[in-house]
């Protein structure tokens, strides 16, 4: 498995701590969803940095009160056409105001990671037999885009007319 | 019509360069079938029965001469020398060879076109009425809007791997010619009372193994939220639709399952969060398209027109393709004519490159160079002094493209069925064939009158059986292929789904059934009454009894 850094966010070692298990002793810690709706509470009042690792179906109106005690979210691609993550990602980041690193796993195929970078993740965890350099070749396949996503890109439509007042610093 | 700016044409020549380095790694063997499978479905391009299968898109049904003549280039260079047109307004070739699939992309780059999202759990090609900017009962062109929905819809980040694929279709008609309400998202232009234009929205229609109208969800959306408006709605569904099971993974199942209500509720809470963010209409993007579809410059007439008069008046048969293929035109003194490509004994939708050239040039000469492909599978010229009709018929009637059938019985629309498709239980084709044979007579099919036949090879319902006048399924019992026969479909602002009769047909007795109904139909019907009318009046009992029992109704 590789991990591959697409915003050059700062990752460090994560150590999961499986559902029933203690948690362990490190400073940057994944739980699952559900460990999270029964222990959040307690685990902000530790020092520990939690990270979440979410599956498509979780609902995010519920990780909201915890969004700013989080740094690291890994949204789960059971098959590469399972494409709920996206949307996962994209609220996130444009509803919850997600800041911290958010990371895609599971069946990512190379051409996938353009959208994965457009919807607001920063690093990618690619299976054993994905290619990274495939994957850094996909990135660059498109000069621009047509659609606002996460990533914040000045659209094409934008782009025809001049600076669009949402970038504008005033 | 709308023509790429750099930045249009950058994005697909991209487009090509990375489908081409996909195939290059599909033929050296470093992506199997398997991985290369969800690549080239991005890019429409199928394995059939027996080879490839490429569908480039017509976006919402409009051509240039130069685009047809490069799609007749294209059939006549890598195909068998024609093309099929779609009831999706698309093009299918049947026979191209993997290696050569990118280079006509790139031929297909040259004239502002592509094969993006043809094919996929994506938003497709969007489509429109063909009668855009030209009907008489259009509140406002919907094309813009078709265009603007192409943009945001392309190469969505976020969209790209729904639950299924994604049909959306626009009309600024009263009068429905875009199937609106069978489709997972229809856009109505309406004029309210007050005077301001805006969007019907339905949602959750659909064909397939579960037809559904879609409900209306919005009654009113103002044209600048269109885009965060079906984004909301496509946030939604990606989130919510279902995935376990392929059959139930449409919005219309999510609709249906939530409720009308509940799913408008999700919709809308969501669109008020997003709504006056960066996908608001921004003004001088939408102007800027729409100039692209301004009205050529019509010459100036009082509306008659002597010589076209005299024609008519002449010529019977060039005066019945008059009366089934020409249609009224905002501009005075001009009309939009329908080209059927649904020949007597031919292939519903297919036009060979000799024909597809034939009809480049006549729009070159006599419809500002524009062309439209309908939703029935015809060709439409959308421009046409009236003066010019004469002249135009006489060229069609030599190319094979003069059947005056147009809304007729014989102007069937037809799926592939078992002749390409891999899912069919049925033939499709030759089914349509003999229909038209069996009818071939110019005055019983006047008499007769509109009567719409659609046939699908199975339950899948690509030749939108459900929406027949007559609809017609393919089944298969014990090996043996049968023809179950459906009727009161439409796919219009009236829709309705058409209901099954009873027991299936073999090949011949199907036909015989057919014109049971269509004899039932003649003895029942008042005075300028047509079929679905009659069948409506009426019910469908006198007909099952015409067909099973061998009475007929007085
Ligand atoms: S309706 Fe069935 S047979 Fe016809 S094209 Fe569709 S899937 Fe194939």
């Amino acid at each position: 498995m590789t991990l591959l850094n697409l915003t050059g966010i700062a990752s460090g070692i994560w150590v999961e701590a499986p559902d029933g298990s203690p948690i362990p002793e490190a400073a940057q810690v994944i739980i699952s969803f559900k460990r999270l709706m029964a222990e959040g509470k307690a685990l902000l009042q530790t020092s520990l940095h939690l990270g979440l690792q979410l599956e498509p179906h979780n609902a995010l109106e519920e990780v909201a009160q915890y969004i700013d005690a989080l740094s690291l979210i890994v949204i789960e691609f059971p098959v590469f056409t399972d494409g709920r993550g996206y949307s996962q990602a994209r609220r996130l980041r444009e509803e919850f105001g997600y800041k911290g690193e958010l990371r895609a796993a599971g069946d990512i195929l190379p051409d996938q990671a353009r959208f994965m970078e457009r919807c607001g993740f920063d690093s990618l965890v690619l299976a054993a037999g994905v290619d990274a350099e495939t994957v850094r070749a996909a990135l660059q396949h498109y000069s621009f885009v047509y659609q606002p996503a996460a990533d914040g890109l000045v659209t094409i439509p934008e782009q025809r007319h001049g600076t669009p007042d949402r970038l504008k610093v005033s | 019509m709308y023509r790429y700016d750099s930045y249009d044409k950058t994005l697909v020549l991209e487009r090509v360069e990375e489908f081409r380095d996909q195939v290059a790694r599909r033929l050296t063997g470093a992506l199997t079938e398997e991985q290369f499978r969800p690549l080239r479905l991005m890019n429409g391009l199928y394995l059939q029965l027996h080879a490839y299968m490429l569908r480039v898109a017509i976006p919402y049904g409009t051509l240039s001469s130069d685009q047809m003549r490069k799609l007749a280039h294209i059939s006549r260079r890598y195909d068998k020398g024609y093309g099929h047109f779609t009831t999706r307004q698309n093009i299918q070739y049947n026979w191209p060879e993997l290696e050569d699939v990118p280079d006509i992309l790139a031929e297909l780059a040259e004239v502002e076109m592509h094969a993006i999202q043809t094919s996929g759990n994506v938003i497709r090609n969007v489509t429109t009425d063909h009668f855009a900017g030209v009907a008489r009962d259009e509140v406002a062109d919907p094309r813009p809007y078709a265009e603007l929905i192409r943009q945001w819809s392309t190469l969505h980040p976020e969209f790209s791997f729904l639950p299924r694929k994604f049909k959306i279709a626009l009309t600024g008609a009263e009068q429905d010619r875009a199937a609106i309400r069978l489709h997972d998202i229809g856009l109505k232009l309406k004029r309210r009372e007050d005077g301001d234009i805006g969007f019907e929205v339905i949602a959750g229609g659909g064909m397939g193994r579960t037809p559904m109208i879609g409900p209306v969800i919005r009654a009113h959306l103002e044209p600048e939220h269109l885009l965060s408006y079906l984004e909301a709605i496509l946030r939604v569904y990606n989130q919510h639709g279902r995935r376990d099971n392929k059959y139930k993974a449409r919005i219309k199942i999510l609709v249906h399952e939530l409720g009308t209500d509940e799913f408008t509720r999700q919709v809308e809470a969501e669109w008020a969060r997003i709504k006056d963010g960066p996908l608001t209409l921004p003004e001088a993007e939408f102007r800027r398209i729409q100039a692209m579809f301004a009205p050529p410059p019509y010459e100036a007439t009082d509306g008659s027109d002597s010589r076209f008069e005299k024609s008519l008046a002449g010529d019977t048969a060039f005066a019945a393709w008059v009366d089934r293929n020409v249609h009224a035109h905002r501009a005075p003194g001009h009309a939009i004519v329908t080209i059927s490509l649904k020949p007597h004994g031919g292939i519903p939708g297919d036009a060979s490159a000799q024909q597809m050239e034939i009809v480049a040039d006549l729009a070159e000469r006599f419809s500002f160079g524009e062309i439209r492909v309908s939703h029935e599978q015809n060709l439409i010229l959308p421009h046409v002094k009236k003066s010019d009709l004469y002249a135009i018929w006489w060229s069609l009637l030599s190319f094979g493209l003069g059947t005056a059938n147009a809304g007729l019985l014989t102007d069937i629309i037809a799926c592939p069925g078992l002749d390409y498709c891999s899912l069919a239980n049925a033939r499709s084709i030759p089914l349509a064939q003999k229909i038209a044979s069996r009818f071939d007579d110019g005055e019983r099919l006047r008499n007769i009158g509109d009567l719409k036949i659609k046939i699908s090879g199975c339950i899948n319902a690509c030749g939108h059986h459900h929406v027949g006048h007559i609809g017609i399924l393919g089944v298969e019992k014990k090996g043996e292929e049968l023809y179950q026969l459906m009727l009161g479909g439409s796919g219009a602002e009236d829709a309705s789904l058409a209901r099954i009769t009873g027991r299936g047909f073999s090949e011949d007795g199907i036909i015989d059934a057919i014109e049971t109904v269509v004899d039932t139909y003649l003895n029942a019907r008042e005075e300028g009454e047509d079929f679905l009318h009659t069948y409506r009046r009426l019910g469908a009992e006198p007909f099952k009894r015409a067909i099973y029992s061998g009475e007929t109704s007085k």
